[in-house]
């Protein structure tokens, strides 16, 4: 493992590779710095930019951008009290107060320096952990498959929007969009109501340009011109003493950024309010908790980096997306023709551990970047909306158009952005939709073999170890809603509870 | 949101019905007979997805008419989102028809105008530079192909 660890810091060292991760991190960090924009928007809208890419590099691009644009979202959240992504709404809590002081570098800088040590806890854990699952995994037959992939989408119950039933109803439509086409098993086409284009299926990348980007576009006409203006003056960073003081927490909200970023569907959103909550939990001064302390900010951040990593564990693992944007992440491995699964440690090693080495490469980037160029990054908010927005929607256009060179996908990703904003209107977010597409054909091609292999019996998934194991693991994941509610209210209810983040789309 | 979440619900649940009625037209092999035909997991799905469907329709049902919609945009804005829309798939339209280069200048102003924006000078700015510096990426630097119409 550590020679292969070795050969992928050699990878990265490579100029073009390096480079790659360079441009993915700033890009992470101005777009996580801008409120509205997104990291699976950005990396959806990153994909068509990787085509002409190795492999390494245009995944090193996206990883990299992942952890840039979760650190980046901190940067809004303490300076204009708006979190740049959703994952950075708990930082909101102590990180605009302490800005508010007068600390505003202190803020930035304790952030910074969280979400590097979250985001380096969980690339080692995922180094260690993914291989040992993708081994498990390798044993996986298609009635354990068909259980894990469902496990992923019962994971559903808890991400997105606030209500249960329209995640789950979400992840249904993105299943069925899976369905479109050519049926693998019996050769004959579905929904494709006579066009032609729709026999091949739906690809992922227009789905998920239009409803991570251009869904985003027409929110931002509802909103109206925008521009933000920042009066507060960057300076200072947090002392040693600060930092040493705040060492309990970051180890905790290291192991729960993680352990939250492995369930399949859970993202940095809920690591870092679980992580704000434990730390107010611990403290010896929860009252002080939400008046501007370094303790609240370092929570939050480091367990929405942590998550970063834990996320990629099932995603390389297993093909099951730990979060939105890996759901995105999963899609472009596709399109650079590296299955994700416990395959792709053994046909693809070189790449799987290249993207490792790129990711602690992007931690010590953002690092060194956000430590030294905070008050740099946070002058992208002054873009205004009314300029930024249009040229999101001109990517996502030529961005699609370049997939297959093909005016087909652009309508896909037009019709999914206008669908998605009235989705979300109605309380729909675009990622169950999309993690539902991704697991979709899994969850059919699996289902099918198993009943095709053990004579249409439906009783094989509850004889099989692993395959009882995941369907018990879903049940949980279907109630926990439920878990979540009594987390929310430990403590007398006094932390913030996680659905004050809103959407959670990460 | 009550009415307006039954409204939405509603219409998922003939679309949903709809889709499950077509799945009766796939065509069906005379070879395999096995129960997982074409039809047979759209069915399922659209079954687990009607049956989420009914969940929110019950839901609202039981709310009542005290959780009719609270949320109303105002008129400025749905503005603003009708025309942004209309004026993207225009500009989808563009792109094959007038050119992917044309045609970005031509969205980006048109999309300030609608959001309201007046300065002309940005406008012509944003309009002209952007266009050229993203025809420039994709087509020189990463040599993607862009949709071609009747001029650049």
């Amino acid at each position: 493992m550590f020679e292969q660890l070795v050969i992928g810091f050699m990878t990265i060292a490579e100029p073009t590779n390096f480079l790659a991760v360079l441009m993915g991190v700033v890009g992470g960090m101005i777009l996580g710095a801008m409120p509205g924009l997104t990291a699976p928007m950005g990396c959806a809208l990153l994909i068509p930019f990787t085509y002409g890419m190795e492999p390494v590099a245009a995944i090193t691009m996206l990883v990299s951008l992942y952890c840039g644009a979760t650190y980046g979202g901190s940067i809004a959240a303490i300076l204009v009290h708006a979190p740049g992504t959703p994952a950075a709404a708990a930082t909101t809590f102590d990180g605009y107060p302490l800005a508010q002081k007068g600390q505003a570098g202190k803020a930035l800088g304790m952030a910074c320096i969280s979400s590097f040590i979250g985001g380096f806890f969980s690339v080692i854990v995922l180094i260690f952990l993914a291989p040992v699952l993708a081994n498990i995994a390798i044993k996986f037959g298609p009635a354990e498959y068909f259980a894990l992939a469902i496990f992923g989408l019962s994971m559903l119950s808890s991400v997105g929007s606030k209500s249960t039933v329209k995640n789950l109803l979400g992840g249904t439509i993105g299943v069925f969009i899976a369905c479109v086409g050519m049926d693998e098993i019996s050769g004959f086409s579905r929904y494709d109501f006579g066009i032609t284009h729709l026999m091949d299926g739906i690809s992922f990348i227009p789905v998920m340009i239009g409803l991570f980007a251009a869904t985003e576009v027409f929110r931002q006409a509802e909103i109206g011109m925008r521009k933000v203006a920042i009066d507060r003056k960057i300076s200072g960073l947090p002392s040693w003493k600060e930092i040493k003081s705040v060492k309990g927490t970051l180890l905790r909200s290291s192991l729960i950024g993680t352990f939250i970023g492995i369930l399949p569907a859970e993202g940095g959103t809920v690591a870092s309010f679980i992580g704000y909550n434990e730390a107010k939990r611990f403290s010896k001064t929860p009252e002080k908790f939400g008046t501007g302390i370094i303790e609240g900010i370092a929570a939050p951040e480091c367990a929405n980096n942590a998550a970063t990593g834990g996320s990629m564990v099932p995603t390389m693992a297993l093909g099951i997306p730990g979060s939105g944007t890996t759901a995105v992440i999963l899609g472009a491995l596709m399109v650079h023709g590296m299955r994700p699964g416990p395959l792709l440690f053994v046909q693809h090693t070189q790449e799987v551990y290249g993207v490792f080495a790129g990711m602690f490469v992007a931690n010590l980037l953002f690092l060194g970047l956000g430590l030294g160029g905070a008050k740099l990054f946070s002058q992208v908010l002054r873009v205004p909306n009314y300029v930024l927005s249009p040229i999101i929607l001109v990517l996502c256009v030529v961005g699609t158009y370049a997939l297959k060179n093909n005016m087909a996908d652009v309508w896909i990703m037009l019709i999914c952005g206008l669908v998605g904003y009235k989705m979300k209107e109605y309380g729909f977010t675009a990622a169950p939709i999309v993690l539902g597409l991704v697991l979709g054909e899994l969850i059919e091609i699996s289902l099918r073999r198993s009943l095709i292999v053990f004579d249409n019996n439906p009783l094989i998934f509850f004889t099989r170890p692993w395959s009882v194991a995941l369907i018990i693991l879903t049940v949980l994941g279907l109630c926990s809603p439920l878990i979540r509610s009594w987390l929310d209210n430990r403590g007398n209810g006094k932390g913030p509870a996680l659905s004050e983040a809103g959407e959670s789309e990460d | 949101m009550g009415n307006k979440d039954l409204r939405m619900a509603i219409m998922m649940m003939v679309i949903f019905i709809v889709l499950f009625g077509l799945s009766f037209t796939f065509q069906k092999s005379g070879v395999l007979t096995t129960h997982t035909t074409a039809a047979f997991f759209p069915r399922v799905v659209l079954s687990v997805a009607m049956f989420l469907t009914l969940i929110i329709i019950l839901q609202n049902l039981r709310k009542g008419a005290e959780a009719a919609a609270k949320h109303s945009k105002d008129a400025a804005a749905t503005r603003r989102v009708v025309l942004s829309m209309i004026w993207s798939i225009l500009f989808g339209f563009g792109v094959s028809f007038l050119g992917t280069l044309v045609s970005m200048g031509l969205y980006i102003g048109g999309i300030m105008l609608i959001w309201g924006f007046r300065n002309w000078r940005v406008i012509a700015a944003n309009s002209l530079i952007t266009p050229v510096v993203v025809y420039l990426i994709f087509k020189k630097v990463l040599l993607v192909q862009l949709p071609a119409g009747i001029l650049l």
